[in-house]
């Protein structure tokens, strides 16, 4: 493993901040063609090696849909979307979504597109499972 | 309606949802100011009499910064912002291409606009917003 890299980002109105550590130099970021990644304009990035934190200062939004596997994170104050997450195995794991945080260098790159529309339950699990990136989010009590 | 077709569209939870009367080819703008790069929004900008809110109006959540003369407005479950009010056409509404339940019936025109410029370049877009007199 090399010295890997730090990336952070926040929302518009930086109520949310995330840090994404990195161990490849060659993280990719995808644009997923859902409904709702497309209405979002969502470039996601993960490295299944590496970690990434969310911080809110305050509860964050949180909204589900379709197979019901993950929870997707908004701050409650500008509405960005900042990531996904989903429990597996008693570990928290993390899609960020680097157009919302504003995260360099993927936020001004074009994102590959895909499409995981077909999946099934099980698969869709094991790819996140596979891909996505060990963390955790903090909402933090205002005081 | 002279040559104008109503189009439909709403946020992903399908708590908000818009009508918008447009003509077969639309001029849209992709804007590169903090806001807009952080969902690649796709402005098509209405006059007033064009844009109607169909269900979720008194839900919206509505974000201003800086000038807070825009209104961000967005689904408070599910985050998407389907339309604003404008700076820099408060008379009308900008809806978000993204958003609309059939955005490949209408012919895109998308030109770059350069918003983080914006007080150089905003009043080129004031007449998109106008009245049909």
């Amino acid at each position: 493993m090399n010295d890997g890299q730090f990336h952070s980002g926040h929302c518009h109105c930086g109520r949310v901040s995330a840090t994404f550590r990195t161990t490849e130099a060659t993280v990719k970021a995808r644009s997923c063609q859902c409904d709702f990644c497309r209405r979002h304009g969502a470039k996601t990035v993960t490295d299944t090696d590496g970690f990434a934190e969310i911080v809110a200062d305050g509860p964050l939004m949180r909204y589900h849909f379709g197979l019901m596997t993950a929870e997707y994170l908004m701050c409650p104050k500008c509405g960005t979307y900042v990531a996904c997450v989903l429990e597996a195995d008693g570990i928290e794991r993390l899609s960020l979504n680097a157009a919302g945080l504003q995260m360099a260098p993927w936020a001004d790159l074009l994102a590959e597109p895909v499409d995981y529309s077909t999946e099934t339950l099980h698969e869709r699990l094991e790819r996140r499972r596979a891909r996505w990136t060990p963390g955790r989010v903090r909402e933090r009590v205002e005081a | 309606m002279n040559g104008l077709n109503t189009h439909a569209g709403g946020c992903h939870c399908g708590a908000v949802r818009f009508e918008v009367d447009l003509p077969d080819k639309v001029e849209a703008q992709s804007c590169n100011c903090s806001m807009c790069r952080m969902t690649g929004y796709i402005h098509v900008i209405v006059p007033e009499s064009r844009f109607r809110i169909t269900a979720g109006k008194d839900s919206l959540t509505d974000y201003a910064f800086n000038t807070e003369t825009a209104h961000h407005l967005f689904c408070p479950t599910c985050g998407i912002k389907s339309f604003y009010r404008p700076r820099s056409n408060p008379d009308g509404w900008s809806v978000n291409a993204r958003c609309l339940d059939e955005p490949e019936a209408l012919d895109l025109d998308i030109e770059a606009f350069d918003g983080r410029n914006w007080e150089a370049h905003a009043a080129r877009l004031a007449h998109l917003s106008k009245e049909a007199s």
